[in-house]
């Protein structure tokens, strides 16, 4: 494609350069005919045969025919050129664009995905103009977030300082809330099983017993649906505690570590000037607190003392070229974003990203077989471990999905299979049986554990 | 290869319809003036005056003509640079995606080779070890030099600005010099390159949808967007749309005939569509005459393709049109209300939007893009990559809790009619209806809930989106810590809680060298030994 157009190029100017000199050269010989002819004015034979002579050179030269062929090899590129964008395939993947996307919900994302950037004024722009509606919230979030990173930008921790104190202080003030959350809980379904009581009763006392027995049967089967709620309900409520927990366990530490880096930087920004007593004065206030968690990093720092005259910088590059500082802006940002709940990366970009790799191979296999909206692709589409975000495991022996049916089982040597692979090799009423990896027998009944991921 | 199409197409287009104009009035005023020109010797009885008037004539339609090539060709010449550019651009961009495949590829044979080499020598394992740590540091070091870059940028945006205070002539050359330079090292510019690409597709989305103030917002602010986005083709398609939405037949009309070449090629029916609805419009009317007269004219070449449609359209003639009275007295409905549903569908709104969507998907489809924004495509295939069972099992479980109950009443209804013998055996039946029941809707609802915050398809508005689309399908273990958020492999194995909750192995290390030896496990708060703690291997 690039020598074609290279080609393009050069017929154009080439043709561009031909009808000049032809024109102009027309020109010329009209001209001087001109002043001939104004010349032998007089005498009309004369101006007749110049004519004539004029006439006959200007079909010998010509000048015209040149022109059009000029024209015509620019033409005869161009074309090639067509041709060979029309023999590119089309663009189109069927399965595709058969799915619509709803127009408000893809402006909501390009929305969030302009506010993340922080071009807020687009972002409004854009939002009047496509008539859809974003929460007020996450504008806000963005905001502040963007300021504190401006102010980072400029070496300037005092925001970010303040941020961090206060997103610690309200998650002590979470888990104090959390206990007596659970308290009230605790109340609430007491009340519901005393009032249910009380409803039998009144019941039994009132009917005949054609009409207690199906009373009794309906009493039963609401029993169970409040017994099922609540079932369903302490699940829940035990996988929200759990991921909650982990993620407060998750944000506690980065905010930590976080907070120690901002006051690395700052430190060592004042080494850099030569605030040689400042900065032991800053490490004396600020660094007791990590002593336990960043011992190696706190000594390091401290060594840098020892240097003087910037010979630090040759002894730590990496400490004094400024990437430290690159290091805070990224991680803020995903502090951030899990103390807020919402995502690092703006979804729709993170997205397109996966998507620009997915495209081709999509359009190959749908060429190849149909791909139908069952629950899964007939193909792997290979994924960057970035785009990874969930855990999944996959059975070496039955390749299948472990699911909460199914779950994997750690046997004893230390390979894990899932279940039904595992209860096909106890096949016989057996309860010991050979890892298919490695030649160690487990038993079923005490060596297994089940696994979830 | 996609991209390229849609990219070059376009400006291709362009070229090929100013060289017709171009040909086309070179060729007029070349053969006229060149006849009057042979044929002046011959006309002997004119005076020489006139003789020479008509050659000045000449001179000047000459000179002019060049004048005019000269312009057009400048204009030309700009547009061939775009299709330059443009394709630089894309191949810049071709070489990140390769580079990529290569990285992704050589991680993997790293890690072939790690399984094959655990039976072997353990120096090589190192070896690997080292190899594939050295990448990590490769690419985190690439991500701190960009992000060096980029505050490199700042200052040198800064330098930029001061230099224009300055404002002299030679250094402004020597600018261009070094910007000329510098548009061949921006491509070359991996990150720069890629936000490039997102804000192309933006801006291309935004000129498409018709939010025109922000697509022009958006390319002042990045440079090469006015190149790579073809402003011009969108907004000329916005006119016939405009005229559509109004009503009028004869903007959409003519630009078929300027077009009717390609959409043949494409096989479109727009025309025919048109023609159609301009052939509705004169029945609105009541002209029945004037109706068959038109479709008499203007349907037969369409014969072949949408018989069908003309049939259905025709049958238009046998009813009462919208504004008649009917002949029957005493009707109690309106004649308009007779009609099947099909052809009250015929005269409504709905066939003027449909001609409006038909539009804007064959104007797009001649000039070379594809049908929906490219954003959308990429936003879409993105989904189906990276979505997994456990992004919706959360909403899977919310909606089936309320399937259950509204079955679970229809089942209450029917036991009330029947009277039973026993109550015991009435309540277990139930029982096990609702529990087969929970089998057939439980799929994929048996997912455990692992949630994670950076998943983009967890996000609640792609949530809603994704539910339609199929998942990716997975071949290989992928196991995440779920407190330090990295991936388990085997030199950082999961390790096995009694309970059978997993963590990598380094989380435990740091939290038992913490706590003597005593590690908790987050998500129940029971405290294990270390020791009791199991390691997996994962294949």
């Amino acid at each position: 494609m690039e020598t074609l157009i290279e080609e393009l190029k050069t017929t154009h100017q080439k043709t561009l350069q031909e009808t000049d000199t032809q024109l102009s050269l027309t020109l010329e010989s009209l001209e001087s005919a001109v002043e001939f002819v104004s010349a032998m004015s007089e005498d009309e034979e004369m101006m007749f045969q110049i004519l004539k002579e004029w006439e006959s050179s200007l079909h010998q030269e010509k000048r015209d025919i040149t022109i059009k062929k000029s024209q015509k090899d620019y033409h005869r590129v161009l074309s090639k050129v067509g041709k060979h964008l029309v023999s590119i395939p089309s663009n189109e993947i069927p399965f595709l664009t058969s799915k619509k996307l709803e127009k408000e919900l893809m402006d909501q994302l390009i929305a969030e995905h302009l506010y993340r950037i922080g071009d807020f004024e687009l972002g409004d722009q854009f939002l009047k103009e496509s008539g859809s509606k974003i929460p007020e919230c996450f504008r806000g979030l963005m905001v502040k977030m963007h300021k504190i990173l401006g102010q980072l930008y400029e070496r300037d921790i005092s925001s970010a300082l303040n941020w961090v104190h206060q997103t610690l202080q309200i998650r002590d003030k979470d888990s104090v809330n959390e206990k007596e959350v659970k308290k009230n809980k605790n109340k609430k379904e007491s009340k519901k099983g005393t009032e249910i009581k009380k409803g039998m009763e009144i019941k039994k006392e009132m009917e005949i017993k054609k009409k207690e027995e199906e009373i009794e049967i309906e009493i039963e089967m609401e029993m169970e649906i409040e017994k099922d709620k609540e079932e369903k309900e302490k699940e829940k409520n035990k996988i929200g505690k759990e991921t909650n927990n982990t993620q407060q366990q998750q944000i506690l530490k980065k905010t930590h570590s976080f907070e120690f880096r901002l006051h690395k930087a700052f430190y060592l920004n004042l080494l850099l000037k030569n605030e040689l007593k400042e900065a032991i004065n800053y490490s004396r206030k600020w660094f007791k607190q990590f002593a336990s968690t960043h011992m190696k990093e706190i000594k390091q720092l401290a060594g840098c003392l020892v240097y003087s005259n910037g010979f630090a910088k040759r002894r730590f590059p990496e400490l004094f070229d400024g990437s430290v500082w690159l290091q805070l802006h990224s991680e803020f940002r995903e502090i951030y974003c899990l103390v807020a709940g919402i995502p690092s990366h703006s979804p729709l970009e993170l997205l397109c990203q996966a998507g620009e790799s997915a495209v081709s191979v999509l359009k190959k296999v749908s060429g190849l077989i149909p791909i139908n909206t069952g629950d899964e692709l007939p193909m792997e589409i290979p994924v960057d471990n970035n785009f990874k975000f969930h855990s999944s495991f996959i059975c070496p022996v039955s390749k299948e999905r472990s699911t909460q049916k199914n779950p994997p089982v750690l046997l004893k040597c230390g390979h894990v299979i899932s279940k039904s692979s595992m209860k096909t090799l106890i096949e016989g009423g057996k309860t010991k049986f050979k890892c298919p990896y490695c030649p160690v027998i487990t038993n079923s009944q005490i060596d297994c554990i089940e696994i979830k991921f | 290869m996609n991209l390229q199409k849609s990219l070059i197409q376009p400006c291709f287009e362009q070229l090929s319809r100013r060289l017709h104009k171009q040909y086309s009035l070179l060729n007029k005023t070349l053969t006229a003036s060149f006849k009057i020109l042979y044929s002046l010797p011959k006309n002997q009885n004119v005076g020489s005056d006139k003789i020479v008037e008509q050659m000045k004539k000449e001179i000047e339609r000459l000179s002019k003509l060049q004048k005019d090539l000269n312009n057009y060709s400048k204009d030309d010449q700009l547009i061939i640079k775009k299709m330059q550019l443009r394709l630089q651009y894309h191949l810049s961009l071709l070489q990140v995606t390769q580079k990529n495949k290569t990285k992704n590829e050589e991680e993997n044979e790293n890690q072939e080779e790690n399984k094959q080499e655990k039976d072997k020598d353990k120096e090589i394992k190192k070896e690997n070890e080292i190899k594939e740590e050295k990448n990590m540091d490769k690419e985190k070091d690439k991500h701190i030099e960009i992000e060096k870059e980029k505050y490199m940028n700042i200052e040198e945006n800064i330098d930029k600005e001061k230099k224009k205070e300055n404002g002299n002539e030679k250094e402004k050359e020597k600018e261009k010099e070094q910007e000329n330079e510098k548009d061949t090292k921006f491509f070359q510019d991996q990150i720069k390159l890629r936000k490039l690409e997102l804000n192309r597709k933006l801006t291309e989305y935004m000129f498409r949808k018709g939010y025109n103030k922000t697509g022009t917002m958006l390319t002042e602010r990045h440079q090469f967007l006015k190149q790579l986005v073809d402003q011009s083709l969108f907004l000329q398609g916005k006119k016939v749309s405009v005229s559509l939405s109004k009503h009028n037949l004869s903007i959409p009309l003519k630009w078929c005939l300027i077009n009717r070449s390609k959409l043949k090629k494409i096989d479109s029916r727009f025309e025919f569509q048109l023609k159609k609805q301009q052939f509705i419009e004169i029945m609105r009317k009541g002209n029945r005459k004037e109706a068959i007269n038109y479709a008499r004219k203007n349907f037969p070449p369409w014969v072949g393709k949408c018989f069908s449609e003309i049939k259905s359209v025709m049958g238009l003639l046998a009813f009462p049109t919208p504004n008649e009275q009917s002949s029957i007295p005493n009707e109690e409905k309106e004649p308009f209300e007779i009609l099947p549903e099909r052809y009250q569908l015929l005269y409504g709104e709905h066939s003027w939007r449909k001609l409006n969507e038909l539009f804007t998907r064959e104007h797009v489809v001649l000039f070379g893009l594809s049908e929906s924004p490219s954003i959308e495509v990429e936003f879409k295939a993105g989904i189906c990559a990276v979505k997994t069972a456990s992004c919706h099992s959360l909403h899977k479980k919310n909606q089936n809790n309320q399937q259950k109950i509204t079955e679970h009443g229809t089942e209450k209804g029917k036991k009330m009619g029947k009277k039973k013998k026993n109550k015991k055996d009435s309540v277990l039946k139930g029982f096990d209806l609702f529990k087969e029941k929970k089998n057939i809707n439980t799929n994929d609802n048996n997912d455990v809930v692992d949630r994670n915050t950076n998943c983009p398809t967890c996000h609640p508005i792609v949530n809603k989106i994704a539910k339609n689309y199929p998942r990716n399908l997975i071949t290989h273990s992928l196991i995440i810590c779920p407190l330090s958020g990295q991936i388990m492999t085997p030199d950082n194995p999961p390790m096995i809680f009694p309970n059978g909750n997993a963590y990598s192995l380094d989380e435990m290390k740091k939290m038992a060298e913490q706590n003597n030896g005593i590690v908790t496990d987050i998500k129940t708060n029971q405290k294990f030994k270390f020791t009791q703690l199991r390691k997996a291997f994962i294949v």
